[in-house]
């Protein structure tokens, strides 16, 4: 049995009862046991629910009316509620919450006959980019265990990297999804804003927060971008169900690449970059230099933006109607205060200081305002880039992972998203996907598409993944 | 950036930080700053906020009660609870 | 009042907040409005601010409020956009309200207050807005805790705040009582007052007479009836006159009203004011609203009152004050339009509604707006009763009957056996009865002792078991005693 066959490749195994579904899922739970305590990217997981489900999958599989997805593993990042597990968006908070729903992009997976695998291992309340600020502790890299995964969805791209699952749901609030899928060698997809629901996914920045996965192949993502997708009349942000705006897939296509972005990296990853710019060149595509916004711009105004937002949504973790409340406080603001001061970690605390200093009538001038100001800028550059390109390659990260132990402050660390917030800034859709390894540690590059361009970049990084083989590559575990 | 403001947007977010941390927290706030401050060096005269990236339905709900969604609210033990009330501390009024 | 025919002005502002009868919640399709629910029943996932829920808003509301800007002539938003104030308390479960502060649903308006005299004052409205209610908490069912229900949490409250356009406690009052009986005119609200569904803030302010601007104004909280209102306003205006008078100011700040000993006390200071870090909320993309949604809005809307009551006095030469009392409550003016329609007279009515219909609903304990008894069973009574067949007596014990049942007037009074008897020859029989049995009195009667006469009518009543028309009866008595009269000054001429 291979780990990690894609989803198609499972899905004929189970269809044509090459294996059972039982068979199948105690395969990658043996697995999980046999490797996990090195990366630690589970925070959950019952077995016993696992197999159960499994079984009942069989049956199903047995009466020929299987789903999409039927008897496939799927693991979901902790700020996505499921009915009746923990969920605690690796907050000490929230150690003792139990979801009384399921989000609904886990419910369109159930539908489909996916079954919930377990939850990994996050930063806490998606607030990182090392998966270190986790309360379950670090998560680390299966390439390397001395190095991070990346955050905040350092859990799934670690899981999906070390073939614990062939898939993994994660969110993308600043590159959530893509400097991790960049670090663990893993094919990272954040759809268009609103095209799945944030219902159910613990909110960070609601504006900029959108929910993905993280697979081995651009294929599979798009497999389960159908399956996930659609209208939730429970998300006012979610996409009308009349909507008509998709961007249809083509090719060849005029990629937009600015040279200028690569200055400072590494000169292996600017090879590894050059390399599949020709590549896709190969495959008939034209390449067109393109103008993008400063960088600390953009990513001080996507820090201004997501700390104050988040402020506000963690405020009502209180203790008061469920969650982890300290005990037997003695006054209401003891209450309060021992409640969030126990409950949130460092990074949380200080983003949400951050976010309320942005908001509040201490800051000289209003911050929020004008980052949003310069949200506009950034948004109106990409909407007249897209009149001329189809689609943009950049970094997906600045380096491959870092080491556990490496020192970075505050800034340097958020820096690490610099080439990934101004597609939350406008809600585009990004795929990172695996373009090379620089040091026996993998690096990514992303395609980044117009708004409902979804469809448009899979088929990009489905042809680029045709070509070449970086996303087949494997850590020893 | 000071001691001072940082005990008020502790106070506004509810969680109090012990002097270690203050001062920690201080000189991290502060480097935060400098770097975001940027923002304030462009100009941006006539440009209006854009809050939501994209837009979308205008979704509203019908006027019609649903039944679901109050089941399964499982709490955790240090949650209290009495008479289906939720019971915190005494709040004294001002 | 003492204090105002001296120096100061008072200058007065209210914000009202009005429960809105939506079906479901603001942001939510939990049950709205159940106020005899066990706690947290009608609070679902959203309400409580479950982890990764979002709001999404209720149609219903933001109509409520587009009619409530539509009765004013308001100016209405082309978009609808809320923001989030956040504070802590426990009974706000998200630590934000989810309100709107940079563009209300309604803009400036005028609500034209009414006053006895049937003069009217304009009375500007500064702003409504949509935003939701907190859940309530309750300090004294436990001796050391708080205990909080969330059935409140997220019901839809349409703020309405005015200008400082009022002057005095009992135009605060009238003010608030005309705005009460619009909402519930318009359908926005059950407008009961006991169970918080309009609830009052004041802005006051003194100044001296004839200054232009304004003096520091106090926020009063906890203004929940008319006359709290009226009372809280009074009590602040002579704190505040004595402390201007002694030569001292006032503090800018926030008082609470306690009706218990009828004063108002400092509950925040001005630099205690709350800092509310207000921003657009994120979950909730502003909604535009058309042209068409709006003039479909107008179209739909009811006269207003204050059509209704002019018309009423244009049309049926009401008083000013009676068209008013007729028009506080949509039925009232339904029943008289509707009765006057068929019965054709328009006083008789009205004195019938604004009197024993509203009496009987006072002593059935009815609550306001409920009046079952129908325009035909009301304009049958009164036609009957100047018909002659029903006595007035008899008719105002009939509204009693009637009430709550849909049986036919005349069916009531046949089975009740309270046919008036009107028959002359019959009355006058009793009549002659009663003076040959009385003849000392009809002399002093006649010597002008004329309210014996009631003492006569009386006894004819008697005679005829309580059912002979009362005003026949003084017609016979009246007649056989001018016919005495006539013999006894013919005899004295004699």
């Amino acid at each position: 049995m291979d780990p990690y066959q894609s989803l198609k490749q499972l899905r004929q195994l189970l269809e044509s009862k090459q294996i059972t579904a039982e068979e199948l899922c105690r395969y990658f739970l043996d697995r999980i046991a046999q490797f996990d305590q090195k990366t630690n990217s589970f925070v959950s997981i019952e077995p016993e629910n696992v197999l159960a489900e499994a079984r009942r999958a069989d049956k199903t599989i047995d009466q020929g009316i299987n789903g999409q997805l039927t008897g496939i593993p799927v693991a979901h990042k902790d700020n996505f509620c499921v009915q009746g597990q923990q969920t605690s968006c690796c907050s000490k908070l929230l150690s003792t919450f139990i979801a009384p729903y399921d989000a609904t992009i886990v419910k369109n997976i159930s539908v489909e006959g996916g079954i919930y695998f377990g939850k990994t291992n996050m930063d806490e309340f998606a607030m990182g980019t090392s998966n270190q600020t986790s309360a379950w502790g670090p998560v680390r890299n299966p390439w390397d265990l001395s190095r991070v995964p990346g955050g905040s969805s350092g859990g799934s791209a670690a899981a999906v990297a070390a073939g614990f699952v062939p898939v993994a749901t994660g969110s993308d609030t600043g590159g959530s999804i893509r400097q991790p899928a960049s670090f663990c060698g893993v094919t990272g997809f954040k759809p268009t804003y609103g095209r799945l629901s944030r219902y159910g996914m613990i909110a960070f920045a609601s504006s900029l927060d959108q929910a993905g996965t993280l697979t081995r192949t651009a294929q599979d993502a798009s497999t389960m971008f159908q399956i996930m997708q659609g209208h939730d009349p429970r998300d006012a942000t979610s996409e009308s169900s009349r909507s008509n705006k998709r961007v249809s897939v083509k090719h060849p296509l005029t990629i937009g690449y600015s040279a200028s972005l690569l200055n400072d990296l590494d000169s292996d990853i600017i090879a590894r970059i050059e390399a599949s710019r020709e590549t896709l060149e190969r495959l008939g595509n034209k390449f067109e230099d393109v103008e993008v916004f400063d960088q600390d711009l953009a990513l001080s105004s996507y820090y201004i933006i997501s700390c104050a937002e988040a402020s506000s949504n963690l405020a009502r973790f209180d203790g008061i109607r469920y969650g982890t409340r300290t005990k037997s406080p003695s006054s209401i603001q003891e209450l309060y205060e021992n409640t969030r001061s126990q409950g949130f970690g460092d990074e949380v605390k200080r983003r949400l200081l951050a976010g309320t200093y942005f908001l509040s009538n201490n800051s000289p001038e209003n911050y929020v305002q004008k980052a949003q100001k310069l949200r506009r800028m950034v948004y109106e550059l990409y909407q007249e880039l897209f009149q001329k390109v189809d689609v943009v390659l950049a970094p997906s990260a600045p380096s491959t992972a870092f080491r556990l132990d490496e020192q970075l402050d505050s800034t340097d660390m958020y820096r690490q998203d610099r080439f990934t917030v101004p597609v939350n800034l406008c809600g585009l859709p990004a795929i990172s996907i695996p373009c090379g390894l620089v040091n026996g540690l993998p690096i990514g590059m992303q395609f980044i598409g117009p708004q409902y361009g979804d469809e448009l970049i899979l088929d990009v990084a489905y042809r680029f993944q045709n070509e070449t083989s970086w996303h087949l590559q494997r850590p020893r575990l | 950036m000071n001691s001072k403001i940082l005990n008020e947007l502790c106070s506004h977010c509810a969680f109090i930080l012990n002097d270690a941390e203050k001062e920690r927290m201080v000189a991290d706030l502060k480097l935060i700053l400098e770097y975001v401050d940027q923002v304030h060096s462009v100009s941006t005269d006539g440009i209006e906020p854009l809050v939501h990236p994209i837009n979308i339905g205008y979704l509203r709900m019908l006027d019609e009660p649903e039944t679901s969604g109050h089941e399964n609210l499982t709490q955790s033990e240090s949650i209290e609870k009495t008479d289906d009330f939720y019971v915190v501390p005494k709040v004294i009024e001002p | 009042m003492s204090n105002m025919d001296s120096n100061w002005e008072a200058v007065i502002g209210l914000e009202v907040h009005v429960q809105l009868n939506t079906r479901t919640k603001l942001f939510s399709r939990t049950r709205n409005g159940d106020v005899s629910a066990a706690p947290n029943q009608h609070a679902n996932l959203v309400d409580l601010a479950y982890p990764g829920t979002l709001p999404v808003l209720n149609q219903a509301a933001l109509t409520h409020a587009i009619r409530f800007g539509a009765a004013i002539d308001g100016s209405l938003a082309r978009v609808c956009s809320f923001e989030r104030k956040h504070y802590f308390y426990p009974d706000l479960p998200k630590g934000y309200q989810i309100s709107q502060y940079s563009q209300p649903i309604v803009g400036s308006g005028v609500f034209s207050l009414w006053f006895e005299d049937g003069h009217t004052k304009a009375v500007r409205i500064r702003r409504a807005h949509l935003e939701e209610d907190a859940g309530k908490s309750i300090h004294d069912r436990l001796p050391d805790s708080t205990v909080l229900d969330f059935n409140r949490a997220g019901t839809p409250l349409l703020e309405i705040v005015t200008e400082p356009d009022l002057r005095t406690p009992s135009e605060a009052a009238m003010f608030l009582r005309q705005l009460h009986a619009l909402v519930i005119w318009l359908g926005l609200g059950s407008g009961n007052l006991y169970e918080g569904a309009i609830r009052c803030d004041a802005n006051v302010s003194l100044r001296s007479q004839g200054n232009n601007s304004f003096g520091t104004a106090c926020e009063l909280k906890n203004l929940n009836s008319f006359k709290f209102l009226k009372n809280a306003l009074r009590y602040e205006i002579e704190r505040q006159d004595n402390v201007l008078s002694s030569g001292a100011s006032v503090r800018r700040e926030t008082r609470s009203y306690d009706p218990m000993s009828g004063t108002t006390k400092s509950i925040r200071k001005k630099e205690q004011q709350r800092e509310y870090r207000y921003f657009p909320d994120p979950d909730l993309p502003p909604i535009p609203i058309s042209e068409t949604t709006i003039s479909e809005i107008k179209t739909s809307m009811p006269e207003l009152p204050a059509n209704v009551r002019d018309r009423f006095v244009r049309n049926f030469n009401l008083t000013p004050d009676k068209a008013y009392r007729l028009t506080l409550e949509k039925p009232l003016a339904e029943l008289f339009e509707a009765t006057v329609k068929s019965c054709k007279d328009p006083q008789a009515t009205a004195n019938w509604i604004l009197g024993e219909v509203i009496a009987t609903r006072k002593r059935k304990q009815y609550r306001a707006h409920d009046i079952p008894i129908s325009a035909r069973q009301l304009s049958q009574l009164i036609e009957r009763v100047k018909g002659g067949t029903l006595s007035f007596n008899a008719a105002k014990e009939l509204v009693g009957r009637l009430w709550g049942t849909n049986q036919d007037l005349d069916q009531i009074i046949k089975t009740h056996d309270i046919t008036q008897i009107s028959d002359s020859d019959q009355i006058s029989h009793w009549a002659t009865r009663v003076v040959e049995e009385n003849k000392e009195l009809i002399s002093k009667l006649l010597n002008g002792e004329e309210k014996l006469y009631e003492y006569f009518i009386g006894q004819v009543m008697k005679l005829s078991h309580g059912k002979a028309n009362p005003q026949l009866v003084r017609q016979a008595l009246e007649r056989l005693v001018s016919k005495k009269d006539k013999h006894n000054s013919s005899e004295n001429d004699d």
